[in-house]
């Protein structure tokens, strides 16, 4: 096989795969986002009807918002717990055991017990009480949001505190003993030795828990179906509603939108992060 | 900088102090399986008493106790010799992640392969392709992707879930770094040796790109594992239904087989996650997080205490 | 890899492997097998057997002319007698005498009736005259009405005329005129009483005329003694004849048919009645068996249907259902008559007695096995085929239905409530409900 093909052949089957599957429909979603759901061109007229549509309004707010909170509370929670890890001594592959968990647990198996816990008479609830705390009613106010933070934080905290675990560990050791040499305390060896050096990790991190924001649908799903509280309806309930009603028009428009919004952030984060 | 005095009632404090954030966030992680095991011992009766709440509406809150005050087996009984639909419910599910597994290994693993050690024309291209794709969210392809699977009328059957998933660009992505890694020396080796691209790909990329591999599969078996909007979107038969789509089917009523089935659900996963989670580590730190992809070159930063 | 996990994760996968065939094979365990069956088109036949006792064969009378005297009688009760033999003979004398007497009663008819035949033409012509004259008598009497009638309209008519004139000549009333106009007055006053009277006497007469003719003519009726004494004579001549005959036998009373006496009904020295001399039972007749049976059994018996007798291992067949009656206990009697050879149904003997009645075709009807009863409802199971996620299984659904008729084998039901492709659980192996897992076994 002459080296100048091989390259080809290898990716061939599975390029063709991808292809079929997925930028094909991609491709097809961009021309639908031009088209009437009846036929014809219609221009920008679906991004219109979709951007005034309320409830992608919503939805995106609401999504926005979601991520907005969850993005740097998660990196940030993580990165201390991983920390303080790194100091201790032994027990950490039982503990990195522990923290992956989460991860490999399939949400459906913890949506029962996500309702018994925030059930308005559930354990939560319970918990409240015995502390003299009124009761509140998570999944049918405002309050749901939090119950989705704190569902998105329990699945990924620990998976990214291993990641970052991981990254510290990538420092070289000698690198602080330099340092301690040169008389740096404590914080000053964190702020201009270890933050600096895991910055490339930060961002493929963001990127991971960025795209592992869109899985929360799992769980909010499961939970609180297809229109759940308000505060929770993010675009992936948007998305699947249009998919049940066949709005083709309307999910075209706004999964252009979509990607384009999301490719922008990232592009935008890795130009920010290569600085 | 180790403590010198290791005895002192400071030192233990601080010891504690050290252990308790990490212990903290593992009983949290760990909790949510306790809860399961132990709600699996519970028979109907108990479960009763604590869920009274939320199955009748009774005053009061959902209360736990963590060892049950009249443990049984029953529910695991009952999962295990009367339950015919979660087993065809998990065999569903285990076809779908083995066609899955089995399409990245066939398709996805040349793939890496070639788009690591090869520049092509359009390599860039694809390149840039396959990290677009993998940054889509499912919900902007499902509709498309429906209709795609209509046109080959594999609509409602395992294969619409089986072949989209066994083309996801990420564990190509995964993979790729590892094979990236390869020195290039040890594969001109070969080829003077005569070894043809084939024979080079399979003999010493796979060894050696074997972190990635393994990784790349284990995340891929908890994604499918844990998968809902795809089999959600694409399968109406009820006879399809993986097993994620199952067990939220099985109402408060039956709690301690909700259980059960939860904890045996979870527990495969699970396993071969603890099986493999050197792998995974490795492959995680190969994939950009950490400088030193291969683990063993250069002393990290372990054992560094950085807070405390 | 890490080892014990690996090994822990293989191991669990078999584990559920293993399980996998023990929940299946608990889960058939579990089911009921049963076998079922389409509702069919079907007649209900209903057998009713009893056993029954043979009585006495057809009887017949042997019948003679009344009034005779009997000399001998040469036969007792139960003794065989074959056709024309003679079974009692009568006084000859006295036979003469009777036909003698008889002939003069008939004669006596026969002048009676003609001597009624002749008044009754006599009176019928006098009637017919009368009537004629009746006739004349009316159509005088109109003519006479129309001719008075007549006559007082012209006087009244110029009665008016003459006043008439008499006011047209003078105009004024002087005192000799009044008087000459009054009495002209009074003279049309009279002619129209005399008017009046003549109309009414002449409507009195008609009157009168009329009924003279109805009375006439009510009494041209017929007489019918005469009809009445010819038929009395033509009984009598068949009278005289049987007794003529019998001279003619020489008075001899000779058996119609072979067969056994069963009754003696005339002596020496006593007269014949009028009824049965003697009475047989025909030897080759029919055969008349009866048999109680049930009246549940009763309610699939008819007159006229159809009936198998058996008898010592021999089946007759031609029997018909004859008589229908109530018995003791409740019970009811049955008789079933036939043609066959009495030589085999002795009286006295026993035979069982089988009818079969075929109802009309039914659309529905399904096995008595798969018929369940609680009180007083009856009702079957249905397969019913469910798709569940580990395929399709079938499960028993109860459906009430109204029993039209039944036998031992079968029952048919009421229409609508069991479709034609429909499974009915005819068997199975142990006690089912409605709801349960079943399957069927194919047949």
């Amino acid at each position: 096989m002459k080296k100048k093909y091989a390259g080809m052949v290898f990716i061939l089957p599975h390029l063709a795969g991808v292809l079929l599957f997925l930028f094909v429909p991609f491709l097809d979603v961009a021309r639908r986002s031009f088209v009437r759901a009846a036929g014809g061109f219609a221009g920008l007229l679906n991004y219109g009807e979709v951007l005034r549509n309320e409830a992608f309004r919503l939805a995106a707010g609401n999504t926005f918002r979601f991520t907005a909170v969850c993005l740097p509370l998660l990196m940030l929670l993580s990165l201390l717990l991983a920390l303080t890890v790194c100091g201790i001594g032994s027990g950490k592959a039982a503990l990195k055991n522990c923290f992956l968990i989460p991860m490999a647990i399939p949400a459906a198996c913890v949506a029962l017990l996500w309702q018994l816990l925030f059930d308005n008479h559930g354990m939560v609830n319970g918990l409240l009480t015995v502390f003299g705390i009124e009761p509140v009613s998570w999944m049918s106010t405002g309050a749901s949001f939090y119950v989705l933070v704190g569902s998105y934080l329990w699945k990924n905290a620990g998976y990214v505190t291993v990641l970052w675990m991981a990254a510290l560990d990538g420092i070289p050791g000698e690198v602080y003993e330099a340092a301690r040499m040169d008389g740096a305390g404590r914080a000053a060896s964190l702020v201009f030795i270890t933050l600096p050096c895991i910055r490339p990790a930060a961002f493929t991190i963001g990127v991971i828990s960025f795209l592992n924001t869109f899985k929360v649908f799992r769980e909010a799903y499961l939970v609180a179906g297809s229109y759940p509280q308000e505060r929770i309806y993010l675009i992936s309930h948007l998305f699947n509603n249009w998919f049940l009603s066949l709005s083709v028009d309307k999910m075209a428009a706004g999964a252009v939108l979509l990607s384009v919004v999301t490719g922008a952030a990232i592009a935008a984060l890795q130009r920010a992060w290569e600085d | 900088m180790r403590k010198n005095k290791k005895n002192t009632a400071g030192s233990r404090l601080l010891l504690i102090l050290r252990y308790a954030p990490a212990v903290t966030a593992a009983c949290l992680a760990a909790g949510p399986v306790v809860f399961l095991i132990t709600g699996s011992l519970m028979g109907r009766g108990e479960l009763g008493e604590h869920l009274a709440p939320v199955l009748f509406g009774t005053e009061g809150f959902v209360t736990w106790r963590l060892l049950p005050m009249y443990p049984t087996l029953q529910n695991i009984v009952e999962l295990l010799c009367d339950s015919p639909e979660f087993f065809h419910m998990f065999w569903n599910t285990m076809k779908l992640t083995a066609g899955i597994l089995l399409g990245q290994l066939l398709c996805g693993m040349p793939a890496a392969w070639g788009l690591a050690r090869y520049s092509f024309r359009g390599c860039r291209l694809v390149y840039g392709l396959y990290i677009l794709l993998m940054l889509m969210p499912f919900q902007v392809l499902m509709l498309p992707e429906y209709q795609v699977l209509e046109k080959l009328s594999i609509n409602n059957t395992l294969w619409a879930v089986i072949l989209p998933g066994a083309f996801s660009t990420f564990p190509v992505f995964l993979m790729y770094r590892f094979f990236a890694e390869v020195p290039e020396e040890v594969l001109e080796a070969a080829r003077i040796d005569g070894a043809g691209e084939g024979r080079v790909f399979l003999y010493i990329g796979l060894p050696l790109g074997r972190t990635g591999i393994v990784s790349a599969l284990l995340l891929q078996f908890l994604e499918c594992f844990g998968m809902i909007e795809q089999p959600l979107a694409f399968l109406k038969d009820k006879r399809l239904f993986p097993l994620a789509l199952y067990l939220p089917e099985i109402g408060a009523e039956r709690a301690g087989f909700a259980f059960a089935a939860s904890l045996v659900a979870l527990a495969v996963p699970l396993l071969l996650f603890f099986a493999g989670s050197e792998y995974l580590e490795q492959g995680i730190a190969a994939s950009g997080v950490s400088q030193t992809p291969v683990k063993g070159i250069g002393k990290g930063a372990e054992d560094e205490s950085f807070l405390l | 890899m890490n080892r014990f996990y690996f090994k822990s994760f293989a191991a669990l996968l078999a584990a559920l492997l293993f399980f996998t065939f023990v929940s299946r094979a608990a889960d058939s365990f579990l089911v009921t097998r049963v076998t079922a069956e389409n509702p069919s088109a079907k007649k209900i036949e209903h057998i009713v057997t009893a056993e029954g006792l043979v009585e006495k064969n057809t009887e017949f009378p042997v019948l003679t002319e009344a009034g005779c005297i009997v000399r001998t009688v040469y036969v007792q009760e139960g003794e065989r007698v074959e056709e024309g033999q003679i079974l009692a003979d009568v006084l000859l004398d006295e036979l003469e005498e009777q036909i003698q007497a008889l002939r003069g009663e008939i004669a006596v008819l026969k002048l009676q009736t003609d001597a009624a035949e002749t008044n009754a033409r006599l009176s019928k012509e006098a009637r017919e005259r009368q009537l004629a004259r009746a006739e004349e008598d009316y159509a005088r009497a109109v003519q006479e009405k129309e001719r008075t009638v007549q006559e007082a309209k012209e006087a009244l008519a110029a009665a008016e005329r003459a006043i008439g004139a008499f006011s047209a000549d003078s105009g004024t009333a002087e005192e000799g005129q009044e008087e000459a106009i009054d009495v002209l007055w009074q003279a049309y006053f009279e002619k129209q009483k005399a008017l009046a009277a003549a109309e009414r006497e002449g409507e009195t007469n008609i009157e009168a005329a009329r009924r003279a003719r109805e009375e006439a003519g009510a009494q041209v009726q017929a007489d019918n003694s005469a009809e009445i004494n010819r038929i009395s004579a033509a009984q009598k001549e068949k009278e005289l004849a049987g007794y003529e005959a019998l001279l003619a036998a020489d008075g001899k009373i000779t058996a119609p048919r072979s067969g056994t006496v069963t009754s003696v009904c005339v002596q020496t020295g006593q007269r014949t009645p009028d009824t049965a001399a003697f009475a047989m039972a025909s030897a080759d007749g029919g055969v008349r068996i009866t048999a109680d049976i049930s009246a549940a059994d009763a309610a699939y018996v008819d007159s006229k249907d159809a009936a198998v007798v058996e008898k010592n291992g021999k089946s007759y067949e031609g029997f018909t259902v004859t008589g229908i009656a109530q018995a003791a206990d409740g019970m009811v009697r049955i008789t079933v008559t036939g043609e066959e050879a009495p030589e085999v149904f002795g009286i006295g003997d026993g035979a069982r007695i089988t009818v079969k009645k075929q109802s009309k075709l039914y659309g529905t009807a399904v096995p008595r096995s798969a018929v369940h009863t609680e009180q007083g409802n009856h009702y079957v199971y249905v397969i019913e085929e469910r798709e569940t996620v580990i395929g399709t299984q079938f499960f028993t659904r109860k459906v009430q239905i109204q029993i039209l008729d039944k036998n031992s084998s079968y029952a048919a039901v009421q229409e609508g409530s069991l479709g034609a492709a429909e499974r009915v659980v005819t068997a199975a192996e142990r006690y089912i409900q409605a709801g349960d897992r079943v399957r069927p076994e194919t047949p």
